[in-house]
């Protein structure tokens, strides 16, 4: 109760709970809301490159589609590559960092350095690198950004794991003589879960962040599927004449990752009450 | 000790912190005074508001502090009545020095001891110390020398955490009397440090002041150290003075109740008092009447309703106490 | 000193060696033939034959490991297949105008964090902080491509202010080459017309790489001095008479540029991998534009190439951040 009166007083996290709230209903309901759902995918070269009106609130794109649609349609897509890279990163992160933390010794530093080479590049280059490696496609743009991100989860749990090792309830569980793996899975994962939730949620920002990259590089889902890089990478050619086609996506993309960057701040401030003293 | 013309004299003081409930009184109604020359202890349990008191005479109270009545004389100036910019420019260092609780912490750690102790120097020296950096050099070499830091030469270039705690200290005595200030207030200036330094930075603090007339109020837990170092002791309880009396009668002649179970138990590490049952009561929790009273082993019906006035003993004696002063009452009658 | 550098470049080298192999196996591991791919789509199986052979695409997958690395240990990073030039030579000819952006970039990005984030924790909590504060959330969660293409069309198509891409205008020829940073060599030649030219070329893409780092700095910034002013050493700072200006820009501004310090590296990684969309952005003939390039031809040859040399600059600029570091803060020299 006390976590969620102080989360009600922060009123920029509240604002990013909404924007991530409302993603998730655009996600769930959007193919049945949207103003034009047949022409998300078809074109309609009678109506191409129409500027906002009543009857197309953002405007059309140079295929005659509705952008509306299309950015609607676009966030499902761009939760879902989030979400599952997010979920890819830590089912291979956060084990592998529990283990690699607690056991530590030559597997621990075997982990570490797995992760160095991971490191070694920015990882946005690594990410594109990755995606045109494994070739075009939304599976291809998942798997590099998976590969891309989960060692920065890794070396998070491996560090939380390693300061909540020397905790005294694990001294006294080892004295009980509880097993490794129960230790590990069962105590030290649930203390070390806040930092967890609070990496994932700023990741799932960065994420979008990424993959909306790669989808204007053209390595992320193919056309036609709605996608907000892809229609910034689109739009090029027809400015300065079409300003609508570029505004739009973009302004999606800010809202998604601002949604979870407040979020994200929000928890970390009541998690982390040293932190909650900076601001 | 001349009370008519102290050097500084705090007169029912009274601080309160903004609570998220209101108003928290923390100093109500302390009373102190220091003569030139004279080292004063200020002693009480950790949280009785020492540190705070230190601080207000500084000018450097936390965000939220509010001052609700008293004064704070200094050199016949009250100052309260200065604002920020005056207290920093004409107060602190050159006319009242600081040594801190805590030098691990307190030195910064990314300028060499030196550069900060020549800053000090640079903005508070007095003019017969002169203007130039290297009058302020020599100064301070000569200082590191009386507080025997060895090959200060050397010493000024180094870093804080080449020096071990003593000598950190060491260097604190020295910036503090650099500018020949009238007045050093001493926060706890031993507690981060081990035992057998502590008495030798003390020993080294003494020496100083009585040879340059510096007056010293020496905040500490410890009677013990008092006993050895100071001339006067006001104690200090819940945010009041309690009682206040010169050396002499250290031993035979204390009469508050809070005063004489200091002498009797031992402070432990941690500043608690092993031998008085209780704690402190927190700021936002004060019992009415005597704040001892809870916890008071000659406690009267009168202490838990009515504060007691501070009462002269003695011209070197005073007390806040009701059972004190219900006792002079008793034996007033018997006298007349 | 040099051990540590020494030390450090020889930690580099597993992991980039690690970069190397991790590459390779993605590309043989992958279903899809490389040799097809780069024979395009009206190519005979004669033809796809003759290039798999070529480049070895038909031996042993730990033949062709050892070969590519063999090769990159001779110095080579071997052929593009687009233009059939060595890639070493290619790279080498783009890396200054990549250096130009993104050091332009993390200046502007420095320059303006820095003092922004004094300014937001100085107004702690007031309507300035407020304000800086939501500028530096929204800089962090604009993408920065779709930032560039609307300052290309805002202040290059619309208003006219800023030519639209490219280092420097048609008809004018570079400043000889001294470093192929165009500003620094036309400042060096005393052409000002174009070092105007060239400047006005760098404004745009080098604040869409500028405003995520420094929406970063700001953070960090604000944050550190926010901690540097609870420190003791700060109040003791205060306590002796430091006055104000000298204590924020001098003392806590030091001590608060140690975490900001230690991101710059992080940032830098940053703003090489957002220059590779900004680059093709603007057409600036850097690493980034030559990535996407190699991406947008499946040359992947020198896809490689940019990583590895993207990996060992990354290499050296955080080697190089270590040392600031413990520039700034004489403590982690020990630890070195």
């Amino acid at each position: 109760m006390h976590i969620l009166r102080l989360f009600a007083r922060d009123r920029a996290a509240l604002i990013g709970l909404v924007i991530i709230l409302f993603a998730i209903l655009l996600t769930i309901i959007g193919p049945f809301i949207v103003p034009y759902p047949d022409d998300a995918f078809e074109a309609n070269i009678l109506s191409r490159l129409e500027p906002p009106s009543w009857d197309h609130w953002f405007g059309t794109d140079d295929f005659g589609r509705d952008i509306l649609t299309r950015v609607i349609l676009g966030t499902g897509n761009a939760l879902g590559v989030a979400v599952g890279v997010a979920a890819a990163a830590m089912f291979v992160g956060v084990p592998l960092g529990l283990l690699a933390g607690y056991h530590g010794g030559r597997f621990g530093e075997a982990v570490m350095r797995v992760t160095d080479v991971f490191l070694a590049v920015p990882s946005l280059i690594l990410a594109i690198a990755l995606a045109q490696l494994l070739h075009a496609g939304i599976g291809g743009a998942i798997l590099a950004l998976s590969l891309t991100y989960w060692p920065h989860f890794c070396r998070n749990v491996y560090s939380e794991t390693r300061s909540a090792k020397t905790a005294t309830f694990v001294e006294a569980l080892e004295s009980m003589g509880a097993g490794s793996t129960r230790i590990v899975f069962m105590h030290i994962l649930p203390n070390i879960a806040s930092p967890i939730i609070v990496r994932v949620t700023v990741g799932l920002g960065y994420i979008i962040m990424t993959a909306a990259v790669l989808g204007f590089l053209g390595i992320g889902v193919p056309p036609p599927t709605p996608d907000w890089g892809a229609a910034i990478a689109n739009s090029r050619q027809h400015l300065p004449e079409a300003w609508w086609l570029v505004s739009f996506p973009g302004l999606a993309i800010f809202l998604a990752v601002l949604g979870f960057n407040l979020l994200g701040d929000g928890l970390r401030d009541i998690i982390d009450p040293r932190l909650r003293r900076a601001r | 000790m001349s009370a008519s013309d102290p050097l500084l004299r705090v007169a029912q003081f009274a601080l309160a912190f903004r609570t998220e409930t209101g108003l928290a009184t923390v100093l109500d109604g302390v009373d102190l005074e220091v003569a030139r020359g004279e080292i004063l202890g200020l002693v009480g349990e950790s949280g009785c508001g020492k540190s705070t008191l230190v601080r207000a005479i500084l000018g450097l109270m936390p965000a939220g502090a509010r001052v609700l009545g008293g004064r704070i004389e200094f050199g016949g100036q009250n100052l309260l009545d200065l604002d920020e910019a005056v207290l920093s420019r004409d107060i602190r260092a050159g006319r009242i020095g600081f040594i801190p609780q805590d030098p691990f912490q307190s030195f910064n750690p990314l300028f060499r001891v030196g550069s900060q102790m020549l800053e000090i120097m640079r903005w508070h020296a007095p003019p017969e110390i002169g203007r130039s950096r290297s009058a302020h050099r020599a100064r301070l070499l000569e200082l590191m020398e009386r507080v025997r830091i060895p090959a200060p030469d050397t010493a000024l270039k180094r870093f804080p955490h080449e020096f071990s705690g003593g000598q950190l200290q060491r260097l604190m005595i020295a910036a503090a009397i650099a500018c020949k200030p009238d007045l050093v207030l001493a926060d706890e200036p031993t507690s981060a440090l081990d035992v057998t330094t502590q008495q030798q930075i003390l020993a080294l603090l003494e020496e100083l002041a009585r040879e340059m007339n510096t007056a010293v109020i020496l905040v500490t837990h410890d009677l013990g150290l008092v006993a050895q170092y100071c001339d006067r002791v006001s104690v200090m309880y819940a945010g009041q003075t309690v009682e206040s009396f010169s050396h002499k009668r250290m031993l035979e002649g204390v009469r508050h109740p809070y005063t004489r179970l200091l002498l009797d138990c031992h402070p432990d590490r941690a500043g608690a008092l092993r031998g008085i049952p209780g704690i402190v009561p927190g700021i936002a929790r004060m019992p009415p009447g005597c704040r001892f009273g809870p916890r008071c082993p000659a406690v009267l019906p009168i202490c838990s309703t009515q504060r007691p006035k501070a009462e002269m003993l003695e011209a070197d004696h005073s007390v806040q106490c009701w059972a004190v002063s219900g006792s002079i009452a008793a034996r007033v009658p018997a006298d007349a | 000193m040099s051990l540590f550098i020494v030390r450090r470049l020889l930690l580099a080298i597993p992991a980039l060696f690690g970069l190397v192999l991790l590459t390779f196996i993605l590309i043989h591991a992958v279903p899809g033939d490389p040799a097809a791919v780069l024979a395009g789509d009206q190519a005979t199986p004669q033809q796809i034959q003759a290039l798999r052979e070529h480049y070895g695409f038909d031996r042993p997958i730990l033949e062709q490991f050892i070969r590519y690395v063999s090769q990159l240990a001779s110095g080579s990073l071997g052929v593009s297949y687009m233009t059939q030039r060595q890639i070493s030579t290619e790279i080498i000819e783009r890396m200054p105008a990549t250096f130009e952006l993104t050091l332009f970039a993390m200046t502007l990005a420095t320059a303006i964090g820095i003092p922004l984030g004094v300014i937001s924790a100085y107004f702690h909590n007031r309507w300035l902080d407020h304000v800086l504060r939501i500028i530096s959330i929204g800089g962090l969660a604009i993408a920065s491509f779709w930032l560039a293409i609307m300052l290309q069309f805002t202040f290059s198509m619309e208003l006219d202010l800023l030519p639209v891409h490219g280092r420097l205008s048609q008809g004018l020829t570079p400043p000889p080459f001294v470093t192929g940073m165009i500003v620094i060599d036309s400042l060096m030649a005393g052409r000002l017309d174009l070092f105007r030219d060239a400047f006005a070329h760098l404004i745009l893409p080098g604040f869409a790489l500028a405003v995520a780092p420094l929406a970063t700095i700001m953070r960090f910034t604000r944050a550190a001095v926010l901690s540097t002013l609870r420190r003791e050493y700060v109040f003791y700072e205060r306590a002796v008479g430091y006055p104000r200006l000298v204590l924020m820009g001098k003392y806590v501004l030091r001590n608060s540029l140690v975490t900001p310090v230690t991101q710059i590296g992080l940032l830098l990684g940053a703003i090489l991998g957002s220059a590779v969309v900004i680059e093709a952005i603007f057409d600036w003939p850097g690493l980034g534009s030559y990535a996407v390039l190699s991406i947008a031809t499946a040359d992947y040859q020198a896809t490689l190439a940019v990583v590895l040399i993207v990996g060992c600059v990354y290499a050296l600029i955080n080697i190089l951040v270590d040392l600031v570091h413990a520039a700034v803060d004489p403590r982690i020299l020990e630890q070195l």
